[in-house]
C-alpha cells in the first residue's frame, strides 16, 4: 500500500483501466463467461408411460407446471396482445418424444374464423433450430440462428363440416389440387392431411415458413375457461432449422398464445423470453417428500433476511433523526 | 466521493485504486451494455438489410460483449474493494452492507460452478439485494428509504417468483405467483416515479425538458412498435409491460430527471448507485445483472449521506448534519 502511494494517482489509475480492460479482452476471447444464468427452467421429466396427445392425461397433473410470464406483442398499434398474462408450462418426454403442455386462462373459446373478422385462439413454442451456437432472438431468430416454431391453432379442432355445418359450399368434381388454390399454393393450413399443429422455420422477421418435415402432433381442449394444448415430437429433428433434444442436456424455449376475441392474430400475441428447458432423464418427482421442507426453509431465510432488513432500515431512520 | 483537495492538486500523490472510481467505471460500462449488448444487438438483428451490414453490426455486437465483459471484470474487483471499505467503517449499516456484498460473492462463485441447488442460490441472492438494500436505505431519509424499499420489495417479489418456479422444475410442487408479478411491476413503477423525490434529485429546467421528451419518446415507442419495447422491458429490466404506456413514460422520465438532477448535483456515487440499479433491473435474470443491483446499493450506501453540491460546485457538506456512524463518504 506504501509503495502503491508513492506512485503518482494518474499511474495507478491508467495501470489498473489497462488492466482491467486487458482482463475483458481475454475472457472475451476466451469466451469465459463468469456469470450465471438464472432464468427460469422447465424441466421435462422422464415419463413411466406414453402421455399421448390428451393434455388430461393423468401423468400432467403429476407433473410440477413452470409459470411464463408473458407481455404484449402488437403488431403496429399497442392495443392488442398481453391479454393473456401468464402460461403454465409442463413438459414430459417418453421413448425419446417430447411432450409440451401449455394451459393459460381465456374466458372465450374462440375455435372459429370463418369470418373476416374473427381470429381464433392459438400457441406456440419457440425452440432455437439445431444449427444455432447461441440463443438467437426469440422474435422470429436472425440470420445465423434460426428458430423452429410449433403453432397450435384452435380453429383446427373438430370436422370442418360440423364446425361450419350451416356453410355450403359447392362440390367440386375434381379432388386434384389444381381446384383447391390454397393447397396448390402450398398454404400448409389447407392440406387435409396437416394436423393441427404446424411445424415452422425462421431466421428473422418475415422468414417465417412451414418446415419440410411436418412431424408436430398436437390436441388442444377447452375446459372451464382454460385450454390446455400438448404439443409432442420425436427428439431428432429432421435437419438442421428444426430443434433437436437429447436427455440430460438443456436447450431454450419460449411461449406464445393469441386470445382470438381480442383480435389476436399474426405478430399480435403474447409472448415470453425464452426460458431453459432442461430434458432430464429423472423420472416425475412424486409430490410427497421433502418439499414442504426445503420451501419453508427458503421462506423462512427469506422473512429473516427480510425482516432483518426491514428492521435494520427504520432503526437507521430513527438513528438518523436522532443525530439531525 | 475524491474530496476536493486531493482531486484538484495536479500530479497528486497517494490513493490506490478507489472504489468510488471502480462503482462509476462499472455503471458507465453496464450503460454501454446495456444500450449495445442488450438492446442495440437484440433488435438490430431484425434490420431488413442487415445483410449488408452484416460487418459494422457485428463490430458493434462484438464492441457490446466486450463492454458486457469490461462491466463483468469491474463488477468483480468492486466486491473486494467494496467489503474492505464497509467493514472497516465499523458501523453496523456498513457491515451488514459488506456482509451482502460476500453473501453475493460466494453464491454467485457457487452458481457458476454450478455446486449449488438453483433453490438456494435464488434465495441467497435475493436475500443479499434485500441486506444491501437494508443497509443503503437505513443510511437515507425516508423518502430515499421509501423509495429504495420499493425496488428491493419489486425485486423480491419477482425473484421470489423465479425461485417458486425453480421449485417446481425442481420436482417441489407448484404455485401461483401471479400477484408477485403483478405487485413488482407496481413496485418497479412506483421506484421510477418516486426517485426524484426519494433521493432528492434536483433536476434543472433542461433537464426536465430532456426528461419529458425521454417519457414521450417511450409513449411513443410503445404506441409505435410495443412489441420490441415491451419485449426489451422484460428482457432488460424484468418488466412485462403489462400496465398502461403512460406509466412506463412517467418512468422513464423520472428516471432521467433523477440521473441529471444527481449529476447536477455532483452526486456522483448516488448516480452511479441509482444507474447500476436501472441496468440491474428487477428479478433474477443473471448473476450479473444481480451483482450490478447489489454493487448498486453499495454505491447508495456510501454515497447515500453525499453531500449534494450547487451548480456551482459549492459544497453544502460542511453544513449538513453528519450521518449515523462516520460518512461513508469521505475518501478512504
Amino acid at each position: 500500500m506504501l509503495i502503491l502511494r508513492r506512485i503518482p494517482r494518474w499511474a495507478t489509475t491508467g495501470g489498473a483501466l489497462v488492466a482491467v480492460l486487458l482482463c475483458a479482452g481475454l475472457l472475451q476471447l476466451a469466451n469465459a463467461n463468469p456469470a450465471a444464468s438464472q432464468t427460469l427452467t422447465l424441466t421435462a421429466w422422464q415419463a413411466s408411460e406414453d402421455p399421448g396427445l390428451d393434455p388430461n392425461h393423468e401423468l400432467w397433473s403429476r407433473t410440477q407446471f413452470v409459470q411464463a410470464p408473458l407481455t404484449a406483442q402488437a403488431g403496429s398499434y399497442a392495443a392488442g396482445g398481453g391479454s393473456i398474462p401468464v402460461v403454465w408450462a409442463r413438459a414430459l418426454h417418453y421413448n425419446n418424444t417430447l411432450y409440451v403442455r401449455l394451459e393459460w386462462e381465456d374466458s372465450t373459446q374462440d375455435g372459429s374464423a370463418l369470418k373476416v373478422e374473427q381470429f381464433a385462439d392459438a400457441a406456440a413454442v419457440e425452440f432455437p433450430a439445431k444449427s444455432a451456437t447461441s440463443v438467437p432472438s426469440v422474435c422470429m431468430g436472425q440470420a445465423d440462428m434460426g428458430v423452429n416454431i410449433w403453432q397450435w391453432r384452435a380453429d383446427s379442432l373438430g370436422n370442418p363440416n360440423e364446425l361450419y355445418a350451416n356453410s355450403v359450399v359447392d362440390t367440386y368434381p375434381s379432388t386434384d389440387d389444381l381446384f383447391y388454390t390454397a393447397r396448390a399454393a402450398g398454404n400448409p393450413y389447407a392440406n387435409p392431411k396437416q394436423g393441427p399443429v404446424q411445424n415452422l422455420v425462421a431466421v428473422a422477421f418475415g422468414t417465417l415458413s412451414p418446415a419440410a418435415t411436418q412431424d408436430v402432433q398436437g390436441q388442444g381442449a377447452y375446459s372451464n375457461g382454460r385450454w390446455s394444448v400438448v404439443f409432442s415430437r420425436p427428439f431428432t429433428g429432421a435437419s438442421e432449422d428444426l430443434a433437436a433434444f437429447t436427455a440430460g442436456t438443456s436447450t431454450d424455449i419460449a411461449f406464445a398464445v393469441w386470445n382470438g376475441s381480442e383480435g389476436d392474430r399474426n405478430g399480435r400475441k403474447s409472448v415470453s423470453s425464452f426460458l431453459t428447458l432442461n430434458v432430464s432423464g429423472a423420472a416425475i418427482p412424486e409430490p410427497e417428500g421433502s418439499d414442504w421442507l426445503v420451501l419453508a426453509l427458503a421462506a423462512g431465510a427469506l422473512l429473516v433476511i427480510g425482516g432483518g432488513g426491514i428492521g435494520l432500515g427504520l432503526y437507521g431512520l430513527r438513528e438518523g433523526k436522532r443525530s439531525a | 466521493m475524491v474530496s476536493e483537495a486531493q482531486a484538484t492538486r495536479p500530479g497528486a500523490v497517494s490513493a490506490p485504486l478507489r472504489l468510488e472510481l471502480v462503482l462509476a467505471g462499472l455503471a458507465v460500462a453496464s450503460v454501454i451494455e446495456l444500450l449495445i449488448l442488450r438492446t442495440f444487438t437484440r433488435t438490430a438483428v431484425h434490420i431488413p438489410a442487415l445483410s449488408e451490414l452484416r460487418d459494422p453490426y457485428e463490430a458493434l455486437a462484438s464492441l457490446g460483449r466486450y463492454a458486457y465483459y469490461v462491466s463483468a471484470v469491474l463488477l468483480i474487483l468492486s466486491l473486494p474493494f467494496a467489503v474492505a471499505r464497509l467493514w472497516g467503517r465499523g458501523d453496523l449499516y456498513a457491515r451488514v452492507a459488506a456482509a451482502a456484498v460476500v453473501l453475493f460473492a460466494l453464491t454467485a462463485a457457487v452458481a457458476r460452478a454450478d455446486a449449488a441447488s438453483v433453490i438456494l442460490v435464488d434465495v441467497l441472492t435475493v436475500g443479499a439485494v434485500i441486506m444491501a438494500a437494508s443497509a443503503a436505505a437505513a443510511r437515507m431519509d425516508a423518502p430515499g428509504a421509501l423509495v429504495l424499499g420499493a425496488f428491493a420489495t419489486a425485486f423480491a417479489l419477482q425473484g421470489t417468483s423465479t425461485m417458486l418456479q425453480d421449485a417446481a422444475s425442481q420436482g417441489y410442487g407448484s404455485y401461483e405467483t401471479r400477484w408477485m408479478l403483478w405487485g413488482a411491476e407496481w413496485l418497479a413503477l412506483a421506484f421510477a416515479a418516486l426517485a426524484p423525490l426519494g433521493l432528492a434529485a434536483r433536476p434543472s429546467r433542461l433537464a426536465l425538458g430532456l426528461a419529458a421528451i425521454a417519457g414521450l419518446v417511450m409513449f411513443a415507442a410503445l404506441l409505435a412498435n410495443g412489441s420490441t419495447t415491451k419485449i426489451l422491458l422484460l428482457w432488460n429490466e424484468g418488466l412485462a409491460g403489462t400496465l398502461p404506456s403512460v406509466a412506463y413514460a412517467v418512468g422513464a422520465a423520472a428516471l432521467l430527471a433523477t440521473a441529471l438532477g444527481l449529476l447536477r448535483q455532483r452526486r456522483l456515487v448516488v448516480l452511479a448507485g441509482f444507474v447500476l440499479l436501472i441496468t440491474g433491473g428487477i428479478g433474477l435474470h443473471s448473476t450479473y445483472q444481480t451483482g450490478l443491483v447489489v454493487a448498486g446499493m453499495v454505491a447508495l450506501c456510501i454515497g447515500a449521506r453525499e453531500a449534494p453540491r450547487t451548480a456551482r460546485g459549492t459544497a453544502r457538506a460542511a453544513q449538513e448534519p453528519s450521518a449515523p456512524g462516520r460518512p461513508l463518504a469521505s475518501s478512504s
